[in-house]
Order: structure tokens, then C-alpha cells, then sequence
């Protein structure tokens, strides 16, 4: 029993995870007939509505807007419900952490599949919704995956680090949830970098802004930069590095902080 | 091949109040000093003191104790939910924790969809959960009902297929918080039969109970716990009456 074998759960015990995963998926809409894709059409509404009202408020073409305003959502609904759900994993699981040793990375794994799932759902409407307005993706497209693959591991690790401390300390999610809504208007989703007025170094020292970009811009049609895979990566090493720190540290502690 | 041993283990856990988990009183605790509030926010609770401990297979222990002892305590730590602060626990085989009868059942989903994830909770593996779906409806005799949700189940349905779930897998160890119990009559004499035959194939069993009549039926040693300590291990009879004349001459509380 250790860190790594708490690790490797995610792999042995795939099945747990994937099965609680899809449970997640299914509870949240039980009994409705279009299933999953209810969530997706409030964000592609939400995305029409806001598209059509700020790309007048911003004097943008609104193919161009409304584009970047579909594929900054899409990505950024992604990075913000992992880190949320993150911090909650393990009170979620509390009644079966405390009848069977369930480990913390198999509920990250739940936790990113059922996420996951819903970014898949959400892509096809959002798609639709841009295609109507003029957008037609280009081969840059293939980079898309291989950043997806870096969010999610991302926030596997970010959780292992986030849960046990929301578990341990209750006003942490609070704290998180309000920064990520200051992130969100710092960072450029609602807003065009190209639009100019504000000062480059603010977004380029922004970590998420580089998250949102190595997913985003391919589907926008460049490559991520160079500067977008370091900064990300980077978070990726450290993450790694302090997540299997914090769990070797707390892996004991979880049941007595339920 | 089934065995388990504690060594002077120790284990206590703390009990929160609100202030004791917020990280920004803690924060600021540490910056002002904590003279300042007589709230100490947390307060350790020494669940369980100096425990040895040694079972090998066939050995049939029974936990008795009054509330607070830390008959749960110790179940928690054989099942490798929570571990001790001094001295070693060594367990070999593998642990089947009964603790809490229902886990990963989905009220939602129908009677066959909710085998499959309460048994992988449990560490079944791939073969057992296939023997598993087909044994399960069988023995239970829910018929059509397998295929509605368990949300329409009554009590005593949900019974059955806990009970069913509980024992499909092979363990070398059980963990028992409780008799397996509940159910029409015809139904109770059906899962004895089961579960005795389930009871011959396990290695070890540990079963914490205030039912001191099932504790003499199934155990072969008792293990009388008090404020976290073992004050005695032997024979059923002889423990359980011991532990019967303390409690009945325990002074009353004063008026």
C-alpha cells in the first residue's frame, strides 16, 4: 500500500471508476429525454444569446465572435467544472469511503470521465452552433487531442492535491469557486486578445489563458504556441511532482476527515 | 493463508467542530497565536489503545463491548480504511468489509444493473461478477423484479438482494458490522443456510454485534473490548459472561 499502488488503482481498478463515472452521468438526468444534451443546448443557447448581444457591445464580426465564444466556453466549462468537482470528490464519496478503501486518484478518475463525457456532448453542439455561423475546421484540429490529454491531466493531479485539502479545511472549496469566477473575467473567454486595449503580459502571465489555448487554437485554427505548451507542461511537472506529495501525506488522514 | 495481526496498535481521530475546519481561522491561529480562543475546534478521540491481537484462518472472532469502545474502530482499521497511529497491523488475504450493506447500490437502476458496481467496490473481480449475475437473480427469487428499479423495491427485496450481494464473494477475511438480517420468514431461513455455507469458506471472520445470542452461535473466541482497550479474549461463554456480570453490576449513574 502506497502512493504508487494508490495511483496505479486508476488502472487496476478501472472499472470502478468508469461505472460510478457513468452513474454520475445518468443520475444528472434521469427520466429527461434528451438526456446529456440538455446541458449542452443551455450552453450553445447561452453561447447564441451572449454571441449575438457582446459582438455588437465589442463592434466584432459575429461569425468571428461567435466562434471564439463557442470554443472558449467549450474548453473553459471543462477546466472550471474539473477544478470544482475536484475539491469535492472525496465528500462526495463520503458513505463509500467510509464502508470500502476506495483511493482518492479512482475518484479523480470519476471524477475527469464523467467530465470528460459532458465536453463531448457539449463539442457536438457547440460545433453545430459554430458551423452555422461560418466556421469550417482546419487540420490544426489534430493538435486538439493531445492538449485535451494535458487538461485532464492536469486536473487528475490538481485533484489529488485539491480534495484531501477541501476535505480536511470545508471554506477551501468556497475560496476556489470565487477565484476561478475572478479567473474567468481576467482571462480572455468572453473577451478577444486581438481586441488590443489590454495590456499583453496580463494575459500572458495568466497559467489558465495557456490552458484554454492548447485546446482552443486548434480548433480556431493555429496551433498552440510554443509559450502555450511550456507554461502548461510546466504546471504538469509540478502538479505531478506536489500531488504525489500531498497524497503520501494525507492518504492515511482521508477516513478520520470525513 | 488468511491471518492478521496487530501489534500495540493505537488509533485515535479527531472530532471537528466548525471552527476547527475552516483553513482561514486555522490560518490565522497560527499567525495570532491560539491563546486567544478557548474553542479548540478540534478534539482527538483515543479510539483504540495498546490492541494485540492474532487470528489465522478458521478463527471466528467475535467483538462485544458497549457503545463507544471501539468495536468499529477496529473493524475500520482490519478493513484498511483508516490506519494506526502506533504499532503494526499485518493482514494477509483478502479483506471483504461487510460494514455498511448497500454500498454502490443505485436506487435509480434496475436489480440486475446494481451487481455489478457494489461487487467491484468490494473487489470482486471480472469472473466472480459474471458467476455473480447469473447466481444473484436465482437465489433471490425477484424474477421480473430484476429488471425494475430498486427504488420500487420493499424493504424486505432490498434485503435480499444486499444479502445476496454480500455474499457472492469469496473472502479470506470478512468483516462483519452487525448480523446479516431483515426479511420475511421463509426468506431468514434461506439466507441462514447461505450464509452458514458462506461462513465454511471464508478463513477468518471478525463480527462486532450487541446480539450476544448470534455472537455464541457463530464465534469460536470473543473479544470483550472497553474504552478502546481488549480487556479479554477467550471462549465465547466464559467472555460473554464476564462481560454480562460487569455490565449488570455496573453502578448507576447518581441522580
Amino acid at each position: 500500500m502506497s502512493v504508487f499502488s494508490d495511483v496505479g488503482a486508476t488502472f487496476t481498478r478501472w472499472r470502478v471508476w468508469f461505472l460510478l463515472g457513468n452513474q454520475d452521468i445518468s443520475l444528472r438526468y434521469r427520466r429527461s429525454i434528451i438526456g446529456p444534451f440538455w446541458i449542452s443546448l443551455s450552453l450553445g443557447a447561452m453561447v447564441l444569446g451572449m454571441g449575438l448581444l457582446y459582438s455588437q457591445i465589442f463592434t466584432a464580426d459575429i461569425g468571428t465572435y461567435l466562434t471564439w465564444l463557442g470554443a472558449s466556453f467549450l474548453v473553459w466549462i471543462l477546466v472550471s467544472s474539473m477544478i470544482n468537482e475536484g475539491c469535492a470528490v472525496a465528500m462526495e464519496a463520503e458513505s463509500q469511503l467510509r464502508s470500502v478503501p476506495l483511493p482518492l486518484p479512482v475518484l479523480a478518475a470519476r471524477m475527469l470521465h464523467r467530465n470528460f463525457v459532458i465536453f463531448l456532448h457539449n463539442t457536438i453542439v457547440i460545433t453545430v452552433l459554430m458551423a452555422m455561423f461560418g466556421y469550417r475546421p482546419g487540420m490544426e484540429l489534430l493538435y486538439a487531442p493531445a492538449g485535451l490529454a494535458v487538461l485532464l491531466m492536469i486536473g487528475y493531479f490538481a485533484t489529488l492535491i485539491l480534495a484531501p485539502l477541501c476535505l480536511r479545511f470545508r471554506d477551501v472549496p468556497q475560496i476556489i469557486g470565487n477565484m476561478l469566477q475572478i479567473v474567468f473575467f481576467i482571462t480572455p473567454i468572453i473577451w478577444m486578445p486581438s481586441q488590443g486595449r489590454v495590456n499583453p503580459l496580463i494575459i500572458q502571465f495568466n497559467p489558465f489563458h495557456h490552458m484554454l489555448e492548447i485546446v482552443r487554437a486548434p480548433i480556431l485554427g493555429a496551433p498552440p504556441t510554443e509559450l502555450n505548451w511550456i507554461v502548461t507542461l510546466s504546471m504538469l511537472g509540478g502538479l505531478m511532482l506536489i500531488s504525489m506529495v500531498v497524497l503520501g501525506l494525507t492518504r492515511r488522514r482521508i477516513f478520520v476527515w470525513l | 493463508m488468511a491471518s492478521i495481526k496487530l501489534d500495540d496498535v493505537s488509533f485515535s481521530y479527531p472530532v471537528f467542530g466548525i471552527v476547527g475546519r475552516s483553513l482561514k481561522v486555522s490560518v490565522m491561529r497560527q499567525a495570532v497565536g491560539a491563546s486567544l480562543s478557548t474553542d479548540p475546534g478540534v478534539v482527538y478521540v483515543n479510539a483504540l489503545r495498546n490492541i494485540s491481537l492474532e487470528l489465522k484462518a478458521g478463527d471466528r472472532l467475535g467483538l462485544i463491548g458497549n457503545n463507544g469502545a471501539g468495536k468499529s474502530s477496529l473493524l475500520r482499521l482490519l478493513a484498511g480504511l483508516a490506519h494506526p497511529d502506533a504499532g503494526t497491523l499485518e493482514i494477509e488475504g483478502r479483506v471483504v468489509p461487510l460494514i455498511d450493506r448497500g454500498i454502490g447500490i443505485n436506487p435509480e437502476l434496475t436489480g440486475h444493473a446494481n451487481i455489478e458496481l457494489p461487487l467491484r467496490l468490494l473487489g470482486a473481480k471480472t469472473a466472480e461478477i459474471r458467476a455473480a449475475k447469473e447466481e444473484i437473480p436465482e437465489w433471490t427469487g425477484l424474477g421480473p423484479y430484476m429488471n425494475m428499479p430498486v427504488r420500487i423495491y420493499s424493504d424486505g427485496m432490498k434485503a435480499r438482494l444486499m444479502f445476496a450481494l454480500s455474499t457472492a464473494i469469496k473472502a479470506d477475511i470478512l468483516l462483519l458490522d452487525e448480523w446479516i438480517g431483515a426479511g420475511d420468514a421463509a426468506f431468514v431461513e434461506q439466507a441462514e443456510t447461505r450464509l452458514k455455507d458462506y461462513l465454511t469458506r471464508t478463513g477468518i471472520v471478525v463480527l462486532a454485534s450487541h446480539n450476544l445470542d448470534i455472537i455464541t452461535r457463530v464465534c469460536t473466541k470473543v473479544a470483550w473490548m472497553e474504552a478502546g482497550r481488549i480487556v479479554s479474549v477467550s471462549a465465547p461463554e466464559q467472555t460473554i459472561a464476564a462481560y454480562l456480570t460487569a455490565t449488570r453490576s455496573a453502578e448507576p449513574v447518581p441522580a
